[in-house]
C-alpha cells in the first residue's frame, strides 16, 4: 500500500493496457456516453495498493464500476453509499470496483476510500485512459455491467442515486421486473392520495370509538359524516344502524343495516344488528 | 396530504366549546426520545412542557375527537378535568384512525424520525391555530430540527420563492415519508419543472426566469444533470449565496479570467483537468489531435471564454448542448455558431473566429 500512496503522476501500466484495448469498445459515437449494450472486455489494471487486479468480477452477474474523484462532495456521498450497498449485497453475485484517475495524490485517494469505508478494489486509471474510453466526463458516474460484460447503463450522480443504483443492480440480477424498476426510477407523487376515502374512514373510526363509549347520538353523527364522504362504505351504514339501535330507533337502524347489506351481504355487524331488530331485542 | 393529519378538524372552524383539560400525561416527554436506527445521532429538540395541552385562546382548528368532548376516545377517562393517560402511545393511538399514514412510516424508503417516534412531535392532538393541527407555523416547525437548512436560509443572499410561499416546506417535501430522497414529493426535476413552466415568473431582482418546461420541450440536447432529472445537482432549492441559487460559484459573464474557483460549479462534476491540461487524449473530445481546445478557449488569464460562451447550461438543439449563437456587440446581434459534429471532431462557422475545424485523429 505504501508505494501506492505516492502521487500517481508516474506512467501507469493502465494507460498502455487500456489504450491497447482500444478496439474493445464498439458502437459508441464519439463524444456521447457509451450506449447500453456496448460490449466491454475484462481488463487487468493497477490497484491503489500497488498490485494488479481484474476490473470485472469473474463470477459476477453484475459489475458496478464507480468513477470517482477524491475531495469531491458528490463522489464522497456515492462512495459512502456504495460502502453500504456492498454490505447489503454481500453474498450476491455483484462485483464492485472503483476507478480514480492518476492525477490525484495517493494519500488523498486513500483518505477518501477510508472515510467512505468501501471494501471494493480501487483501480488507478493512468492518464484517464479508462475514463476516456468509457466517455466519463463527469464524476461520479457508475457503470452497471452484466455478467457477459455488456454495459447495462451509466448511472450519474443524482439526489436519488442510492435508490437508483440499488434498483439497477437488482433489476440486472433479475430481482426486479421492468415495471418495478420503472416505479423506482419514475416514482409517482408521494403525497397521500384518496383523501376523501381516508376522511370517511377516520369518521367511521371515531364513530366506532364513540359507540364503544356508549355515546349513540354522536356515534350516529360521525357515521353520517363518514357516509357523506363515502356513501358506499358498508361499515359506516352498519355502524349507523348500530348507533341508531342503541339509541332505540330500530326502524332507522333496520334501514341502515339494509343499506349496509346491499353493499356487503356478509357484513357481520349489519347481519347481527338486523337479527336483533327483527327479534325484538330493540324497539 | 397534511390536511389529512388535521383529521376531522381539517377545514372545520372551532365552535368555541372545547372542554377544558389539563395537559395530557401521555404527551411526548420534554426530553428527546432515543434516535431511531440509522437516523442521525442528534436527538430531536425537546418540546416545551405542555406543548400538547389544549390551547385556551381562540383556535382555528380542533381535532374531531377532542371536539366531541369525550376524552375517553383517546384517554383512559371521560372527564376533561382528569382524562388520565392516553389509551395507547403515539403513533399507534393516532394510526388507529389515521390508518393511511401507517404506510408512510413502515413502507416508504425514506422515513421521517418524528413520524416514527410520535405524531405529537409536530401535531397537537387537541387543537391549534395552525392548519393540520401543527404545533407551530409549518416552516418554523421544520426549522426547529433542520439546523442546516436554517443556516442556509439565514446566510443565503438568494432565497427560493417556494420556501417562503404557499405550503412552504411542504410544497416539495412530504413530511410523513417518501420513496424519494429528502422526503421529496416528486423527483427534483419534476418538482422544479412543474412550477418553472411559466413565462411570467421573475427572480428576486425582477428579471424574468426561463420557462424551463418550454425550453426543455423545444431543445432535445440536455445537459447531463438535466437528463438525469436532478436540478439540485447545480441549484440549492432552499437558498444560496450565488445567483440563480447555484450551489457554487459560476461565472455570470461571457469572458472571465480562468481559475478553478470561478468554475467551482462546473468542476463539482467535471474534471478540472479538462480545462487545465494543454494536451490530452482522454480528458475531452473537444481536441485537435492532442491539443485540448477546452484549455485553449477557457484557460486564459484575462479573457477566458466561460462555459456559457459556447454551451447552453440546460439544453439546446445542438450536440453537447452548444449554443445556437453568441452575442456580438451591444446591439443584440447574435452570431450563429452553426456547430457541426463529425465522426472524429467538428467545426464552428465564422462567428467568434473564422470557421475552424477540429479532428481528434490527427497526429
Amino acid at each position: 500500500m505504501s508505494g501506492a500512496l505516492q502521487t500517481f503522476r508516474r506512467p501507469v501500466e493502465a494507460a498502455a493496457l487500456v489504450l491497447a484495448a482500444g478496439a474493445l469498445w464498439c458502437g459508441a459515437a464519439d463524444g456521447e456516453p457509451l450506449p447500453p449494450g456496448t460490449q466491454l472486455e475484462q481488463l487487468t489494471l493497477p490497484t491503489l495498493d500497488g498490485g494488479k487486479a481484474e476490473l470485472m468480477g469473474r463470477n459476477a452477474k453484475v459489475n458496478v464500476v464507480l468513477f470517482f474523484r477524491p475531495g469531491q462532495e458528490f463522489s464522497a456521498l456515492v462512495l459512502k453509499d456504495l460502502a453500504a450497498c456492498e454490505q447489503e449485497m454481500a453474498g450476491k453475485p455483484v462485483h464492485f470496483a472503483a476507478v480514480v484517475t492518476d492525477q490525484y495524490p495517493g494519500a488523498d485517494v486513500q483518505a477518501a476510500v477510508t472515510a467512505a469505508g468501501v471494501k471494493m478494489p480501487v483501480f488507478v486509471d493512468g492518464g484517464a485512459a479508462l475514463s476516456g474510453r468509457y466517455k466519463v466526463i463527469q464524476n461520479p458516474a457508475m457503470a452497471v455491467i452484466d455478467g457477459k460484460l455488456k454495459l447495462v447503463v451509466f448511472v450519474p450522480y443524482t439526489k436519488n442515486h442510492a435508490q437508483v443504483i440499488r434498483a439497477r443492480i437488482r433489476h440486472a440480477l433479475g430481482e426486479l421486473t421492468d415495471a418495478e424498476l420503472d416505479t423506482i426510477l419514475h416514482p409517482p407523487s408521494q403525497q397521500a392520495g384518496g383523501l376523501e376515502g381516508a376522511a370517511a374512514h377516520r369518521h367511521l373510526k371515531l364513530a366506532e370509538r364513540l359507540l364503544a363509549a356508549g355515546n349513540a347520538e354522536k356515534a350516529a353523527d360521525s357515521a353520517r359524516k363518514a357516509l357523506d364522504k363515502d356513501p358506499n362504505l358498508a361499515d359506516a351504514h352498519a355502524l349507523l344502524g348500530a348507533a341508531l339501535a342503541l339509541g332505540g330507533d330500530c326502524a332507522g337502524a333496520r334501514k341502515a343495516f339494509d343499506a349496509a347489506l346491499a353493499l356487503d351481504k356478509q357484513n357481520a355487524r349489519a347481519l347481527q344488528g338486523r337479527k336483533e331488530c327483527e327479534g325484538g331485542a330493540k324497539r | 396530504m397534511m390536511a389529512a393529519a388535521g383529521s376531522l378538524a381539517a377545514g372545520e372552524k372551532a365552535k368555541g366549546k372545547p372542554p377544558p383539560a389539563p395537559p395530557p400525561k401521555s404527551a411526548p416527554p420534554a426530553k428527546a426520545p432515543p434516535a431511531a436506527k440509522g437516523a442521525p445521532v442528534k436527538p430531536l429538540p425537546p418540546l416545551k412542557q405542555g406543548a400538547h395541552a389544549p390551547l385556551k385562546e381562540k383556535v382555528a382548528y380542533v381535532h374531531g375527537p377532542f371536539e366531541e368532548g369525550d376524552c375517553s376516545i383517546c384517554h383512559k377517562n371521560k372527564d376533561p378535568k382528569n382524562p388520565g393517560p392516553a389509551l395507547d402511545p403515539t403513533p399507534e393511538l393516532c394510526l388507529g384512525c389515521h390508518e393511511e399514514y401507517r404506510e408512510y412510516s413502515t413502507q416508504r424508503v425514506v422515513k421521517h424520525r418524528p413520524t416514527q417516534e410520535g405524531c405529537t412531535w409536530c401535531h397537537n392532538p387537541h387543537n391549534s391555530k395552525q392548519p393540520h393541527l401543527l404545533l407551530e407555523e409549518s416552516s418554523a416547525l421544520c426549522l426547529r430540527c433542520h439546523d442546516a437548512v436554517r443556516q442556509v436560509l439565514q446566510n443565503g443572499k438568494v432565497k427560493h420563492g417556494a420556501v417562503e410561499e404557499g405550503e412552504k416546506c411542504m410544497t416539495c417535501h412530504e413530511p410523513h415519508g417518501s420513496n424519494i430522497e429528502s422526503l421529496l414529493v416528486k423527483l427534483p426535476f419534476d418538482l422544479c419543472v412543474e412550477c418553472h413552466a411559466k413565462d411570467t415568473q421573475l427572480d428576486d431582482q425582477g428579471k424574468a426566469l426561463t420557462n424551463m418546461k418550454k425550453l426543455l420541450d423545444d431543445n432535445p440536447e440536455w445537459h447531463a444533470p438535466v437528463a438525469a432529472k436532478d436540478c439540485s445537482v447545480c441549484h440549492n432549492p432552499h437558498a444560496s449565496p450565488n445567483f440563480r441559487l447555484l450551489t457554487s460559484e459560476y461565472p455570470a459573464r461571457f469572458y472571465e479570467p480562468y481559475s478553478v474557483k470561478t468554475y467551482a460549479l462546473c468542476f463539482e462534476c467535471h474534471n478540472e483537468q479538462m480545462a487545465a491540461t494543454e494536451e490530452t487524449t482522454a480528458l475531452t473530445e473537444f481536441r485537435d489531435g492532442k491539443r485540448n481546445l477546452h484549455h485553449l478557449h477557457v484557460n486564459k488569464a484575462e479573457r477566458g471564454r466561460t462555459c456559457r460562451a459556447c454551451h447552453e447550461v440546460h439544453a439546446s438543439k445542438w450536440p453537447f448542448h452548444i449554443r445556437e449563437g453568441v452575442p456580438f456587440g451591444n446591439k443584440g446581434w447574435i452570431l450563429k455558431i452553426q456547430y457541426e459534429k463529425t465522426a472524429t471532431g467538428g467545426s464552428c462557422a465564422k462567428s467568434c473566429h473564422p470557421k475552424r475545424v477540429y479532428n481528434r485523429t490527427i497526429k
